[in-house]
């Protein structure tokens, strides 16, 4: 407890010491201390008078200068905010939380995100504040992680118990559920959605902070030995929920409650609208898993609980706090899966597949896809997944936003997203990742938050990256394995590769793979169904072969996909 | 029969303690687990990676790279500007520094990345040159770091570097390239590399 009241307390001090230099930074320009900005090899030279906010004549582009110089004074003001906020709480004998931490870190990268990106990493050696941050999060991140694995244990007892009364019951046909059952299928569902929860707030802390994870340097090997393992924590958590809730839903069925529950996609807009809202008046662009965890606006119910870090705390209250109803109304995200018939396109129902295949298409062997395309055809080889289904969600995307279409995809083909006017879709989930700080200009997403517009709507997934020591052929075959279990995969690829276009070559896309055909003995991978939202037409269900795929995947902008949890 | 089954575990054995062969792609998967780890999977998008050149520390492990933007949708004819850049290290999967500029702004063409001589090559000749420049540039890269004298079979190898990234960089970012490490490209010059006039 000292510990952690040590690690606080040198937070807040190097907080104070980095926001000091802050507010320095224009006075010292006004002191003869010009900063040197090499902006596309253009160089600017920039003074501001510390009296008016103006720049100091005779500047050279007067325009720009202007601009720093209003940048400058709103900088200088929101660091005095923050200083205050960290004196007081020092002042206050030290009662700071975590909540309070959290939400200075957040200010403070607020700040460097919009103001100073370019000056805090020219910086961020000298300073210690990122690395005292970040082990601050990374012990919280450990504690939440023993929470969520008690919740974990505490969901798997009470599923067991609840199957073994389950087994004594003769359930006839026109049995009215036992209200017992139901009580316990609410309490399963209620912790189902805290140990969700905070599953969303470890996982994004691991993406954010795994270079610091149990103080190491980011340069040391090991230390990214273990955050690969970390992640690799955070994908069997997940796996686990997901085992939890589809044996819900099974209970569920068993009781024939699953028509009742209210789950539709308005919900599930509701849900994100809060999120969005959220995430916009708090104007926390990264590590805003504290708000948007803040359930108790959205459902009723869940007054009184305080889940996120402290999970086994709220657990622990549970027992007391809210009954149950007779008829839980199950509207977290955790539950919008069961949505009525995924996969099945609504609208239209089926549209004519463009494999674009031959002569002057995309392949690299036109021929090799031809004799692909007759194999499906005459059912000499097996198709793992929902090709034909799937590929009626693409669309063509309207700038560099091919990640966020992908989960764009993914959602609509699981039901949590109306598949309706879908670049209207594609610019709100643009505007939602760049608040939350998921992606940057034109929607370009950042890849250490790859797949997170997709937890925040309740469908949970495992993500793959790999080290420099990993081989080609350790990739390909977990990504054979993923797909042939029938998920869908968001995979980086190389779009010169896939387009068999040099002029591309080394730039980064990102594709939805909906399939893979193999041969049916053997069990081998001949080729890869993709949603290409790049291309145009966009590719629905396009087939590749497995060689000039793997080629795509196994290149500089690759090597990392994101697994879609059925 | 004994001692034939001796001179097969021997060959058996031989074969598996024998030094293990390089991999040549080693620095293409390299940048590749640089660009998803942090620091730089956290400030930069899925940016194209330019061809890596030596720092000349850590005994020529080190590389520099920077990061432009390549559109990824098919049609899109700019080619954005360099806006960001790391260093990186074959020993490590992360990048040692990462930093990103204001943006990077669609201002050249396309159609302009490759020097004529490359766009006569398809993909697949593209991807097996720049398989071999990674391979050369780790073996320049412990050359120009040792600081010792030259055989000439190292200047031949120079030489064959300077080919290759003639080749395959891209003409709009030589100055680019140079800017990473000047005394790089005097040392490469000087032992008999041909690289093209910034």
């Amino acid at each position: 407890m000292q510990g952690d009241s040590r690690w606080a307390r040198a937070f807040l001090t190097a907080a104070l010491f980095f926001l000091n230099f802050l507010s320095r930074l224009p006075v010292a320009e006004a002191q003869g201390n010009a900063i040197d900005e090499t902006n596309a090899g253009r160089e600017l030279r920039w003074v501001c008078d510390p009296r008016n906010w103006k720049p100091v004549p005779p500047a050279k582009k007067a325009a720009s200068s202007s601009r720093r110089c209003r940048l400058a004074r709103e900088l200088t003001a929101k660091a005095r905010d923050i200083t205050s906020e960290i004196q007081n709480c020092l002042s206050g004998n030290f009662t700071c939380g975590v909540s309070q931490k959290i939400a200075v870190d957040q200010k403070i990268r607020h700040l460097m995100d919009q103001y100073l990106l370019s000056y805090f990493l020219r910086y961020k050696a000298s300073l210690s504040l990122f690395e005292i941050i970040d082990r601050a999060q990374a012990s919280i991140q450990r504690s939440s992680e023993g929470d969520i694995q008690a919740g974990l244990g505490g969901l798997k007892e009470i599923i067991a118990r609840l199957d073994r009364r389950l087994g004594r019951i003769e359930i006839s046909a026109r049995a009215s559920p036992n209200r017992q059952a139901l009580t316990e299928i609410g309490r399963i569902d209620e912790q189902g959605g805290l140990a969700y929860h905070d599953f969303l707030g470890i996982s994004f802390l691991i993406d954010a902070n795994n270079d610091f994870i149990e103080g190491k340097s980011p340069q040391d090997k090991a230390s990214y030995r273990a955050a690969l393992a970390e992640r690799q924590k955070a994908n069997n958590l997940a796996r686990s929920l997901v085992g939890i809730r589809a044996r819900l839903i099974a209970l569920q069925k068993r009781w024939g409650i699953r028509t009742f529950l209210p789950l539709t996609s308005q919900r599930v807009d509701k849900d994100s609208r809060a999120i969005e809202q959220d995430a916009e008046t708090v104007g926390a662009l990264r590590k805003n898993h504290v708000s948007h965890i803040r359930i108790k606006s959205i459902h009723p119910n869940w007054k009184g609980a305080s889940p996120g870090l402290n999970g086994a705390a709220a657990l622990g209250k549970l027992g007391s706090a809210p009954k149950p109803k007779l008829i839980p109304s199950m509207s977290l995200p955790w539950m919008t899966k069961i949505s009525a018939s995924p996969r099945v396109p609504p609208s239209p129902p089926r549209r004519r597949l463009v494999h674009m295949s031959g002569p002057g298409s995309y392949d690299q062997f036109p021929r090799y896809a031809a004799f692909l395309h007759w194999m499906d055809h005459y059912h000499f080889s097996r198709i793992k997944g929902h090709p034909r289904a799937d590929a009626a969600f693409v669309h063509r995307q309207r700038s560099g936003d091919c990640a966020i279409v992908s989960q764009q995809e993914v959602l609509e083909i699981m039901g949590q997203l109306p598949f309706r006017r879908p670049w209207q879709t594609e610019n709100r989930l643009i505007r939602e990742a760049q608040n939350k700080g998921l992606a940057i200009e034109n929607g370009n997403t950042l890849p250490a938050y790859a797949g997170e517009l997709l937890t925040s709507r309740g469908v949970l997934i495992a993500k793959h990256y790999y080290s420099q020591e990993t081989k080609s052929s350790v990739i390909d075959s977990d990504l054979d394995s993923v797909l042939k279990r029938g998920h869908l995969a968001i995979v980086a690829v190389d779009a010169g590769v896939l387009w068999n276009d040099k002029k591309y070559l080394n730039g980064g896309h990102v594709v939805l793979v909906t399939g893979v055909s193999v041969l049916p003995l053997s069990g081998k991978v001949m080729g890869y169904y993709i949603n290409d939202s790049g291309v145009s037409p966009a590719s629905r269900g396009r087939l590749v072969s497995a060689a000039q795929f793997r080629e795509a995947v196994n290149s500089r902008v690759g090597r990392n996909f994101v697994e879609v949890l059925p | 029969m004994r001692g034939y089954s001796l001179f097969l575990a021997a060959i058996l054995m031989a074969g598996a303690c024998g030094k293990p062969r390089a991999r040549e792609d080693l620095l293409r998967d390299v940048v590749a687990a640089a660009l998803v780890h942090p620091p730089c999977s956290q400030i930069i998008p899925s940016w194209s990676a330019s061809l890596p050149v030596p720092t000349g520390n850590r005994g020529g492990k080190e590389f520099s790279i920077f990061f432009f933007a390549v559109p990824d949708r098919e049609g899109d004819h700019w080619l954005g500007t360099p806006s960001g850049r790391a260093v990186i290290e074959l020993d490590s999967s992360s990048a040692r520094s990462c930093e990103r500029g204001a943006g990077s702004r669609p201002s050249l063409n396309l159609r302009d990345r490759f020097s004529p001589r490359a766009r006569s090559l398809g993909v697949e000749a593209m991807m097996g040159k720049e398989a071999e420049l990674d391979g050369v540039l780790e073996k320049i890269s412990r050359l120009y770091s040792d600081k010792r004298p030259l055989t000439s079979k190292d200047e031949i190898l120079i030489k064959r570097f300077g080919d290759l990234f003639s080749l395959l960089a891209e003409p709009p970012f030589w100055p680019n390239y140079r800017d990473l490490n000047p005394g790089f490209w005097r040392w490469a010059v000087q032992n008999g590399a041909t690289l093209p006039k910034q």
